[in-house]
């Protein structure tokens, strides 16, 4: 029986869209207050950050990493996610901020002057939050994770794929422990993951010299 | 999640059914991907959601089974699309495997398993792998008891069932090793 030789080819993903952009993956950082509410910009396809309601009508919003970035205050200034740009998913996900800091604008616009301000002044503080939040989620793909031939073939498999920012997220909130196949180098990563609100078991197996995926798999 | 492995529906198969097996010897991956030929594009095979779905152009999703470290991909029709299963040879238990009887029934084969809302159903079941090298064969098996009847999925995957239906093993036929890591 050979050995492993840690030949493994690893290759870079092409940079592609999502093959499942209406699936919410989802990863929550440990600090993560329990009850928060996943922020899913349309224009990422992605889950960017959370938002939970710290005391009555006080909500903190934070990134993927678990950082606050910002608050708002219900009834004391305009929201920073407008609910007229936010769409209740199932279990309660909120979507639509690509949408609404678009469009937010435009739409307010015929609107008495007053009123346009304070929204305008939210909207802008809106970006900067959404922003923030995409910052960090741009900052997971920093450095970059490479795929075997096999992994590759995953990641274009509906039904298998997993975004490459919850592998990141895997690796960085996962559970660490030796390989179970007995692969020198590399390491399997396991937390919990949402896909659409449900709760699996995502296990990442990488080779930590290059930061090769070796396996991965959700159940 | 579950521990008995699920019961199967047989449903005999006319169309031909070829598998492409890898194994990735480095990172330790076994996959089958199944191909179904001749395929009966005849509309009256199909359920009247399937034929709204073809006529609509509606892509259906694919559904995901978990027996264990197995990962089963099914099409929207159930059927086995591809196995995939991450193993250490090394753990593989050398033995003299029971032949399959000659001419089992080719079948489509149907877990009787409820899939979650995102289409995934998952069971926590050990799988023993026992390697035959003298007839190039690896089974997968899911518990202790005797397999009754064997069907064939595909030209060198079969499938064995108790006596009350429910899946025992898989039988890969053909397989030469997992050091050299390819088919006959």
């Amino acid at each position: 029986m050979a050995d492993y030789t840690s030949e493994e080819q690893a290759l870079d993903l092409p940079v592609t869209n999502s093959i499942e952009p209406e699936t919410i993956f989802d990863l929550r950082p440990p600090e993560m207050p329990v009850g928060a509410v996943p922020v899913f910009d349309d224009e990422l396809c992605a889950v960017v950050g959370y938002r939970h309601e710290c005391t009555t009508g006080v909500y903190r919003l934070y990134d993927l990493e678990g950082k606050i970035i910002g608050m708002e205050e219900k009834g004391l200034e305009t929201p920073l996610f407008d609910p007229l740009d936010l769409i209740f998913f199932a279990g309660g996900i909120f979507r639509g901020i690509g949408k609404g800091v678009v469009t937010g604008t435009v739409r307010t616009a015929p609107k008495v002057a007053a009123l346009t301000a304070t929204r305008l002044s939210a909207r802008v503080l809106a970006i900067s939050v959404v922003g923030a939040m995409r910052t960090a989620f741009k900052g997971l793909s920093v450095r970059s994770l490479k795929f075997t031939a096999t992994t590759s073939l995953r990641m274009v498999t509906k039904g298998r794929y997993v975004p490459q920012h919850i592998l990141h997220l895997a690796i960085k909130y996962g559970k660490r422990a030796a390989d179970p196949q007995g692969i020198k180098g590399a390491f399997l990563y396991t937390t919990k993951m949402f896909r659409n609100g449900t709760e699996y078991t995502l296990e990442v197996v990488v080779r930590e010299s290059d930061w090769t995926i070796f396996h991965f798999l959700y159940k | 999640m579950i521990t008995t492995s699920p019961r199967l529906i047989l449903k005999t198969r006319h169309t031909k059914c070829r598998s492409n097996v890898n194994w990735d010897q480095d990172t330790r991956v076994l996959s089958l991907l199944l191909t179904y030929l001749d395929e009966d594009r005849n509309i009256e095979n199909l359920k009247l959601s399937e034929k709204i779905a073809q006529d609509f152009g509606i892509e259906q999703g694919d559904y995901r089974l978990i027996l264990g470290e197995m990962d089963i991909l099914l099409d929207f029709k159930k059927r086995i699309t591809s196995l995939e299963i991450r193993t250490n040879p090394l753990t593989w238990q050398p033995c003299s495997l029971l032949p399959i009887p000659c001419e089992p029934d080719a079948v489509f084969v149907n877990f009787v398993v409820d899939y979650d809302e995102n289409c995934i159903a998952s069971y926590d079941l050990p799988i023993r792998i026992m390697q035959d090298l003298s007839r190039h064969e690896l089974s997968f098996g899911f518990g202790d008891f005797a397999t009754s009847r064997w069907a064939v999925i595909a030209d060198n995957l079969a499938v064995g069932m108790t006596a009350d239906n429910h899946l025992n093993e898989f039988r890969l036929s053909d397989f030469i090793d997992g050091g050299n890591g390819s088919t006959r």
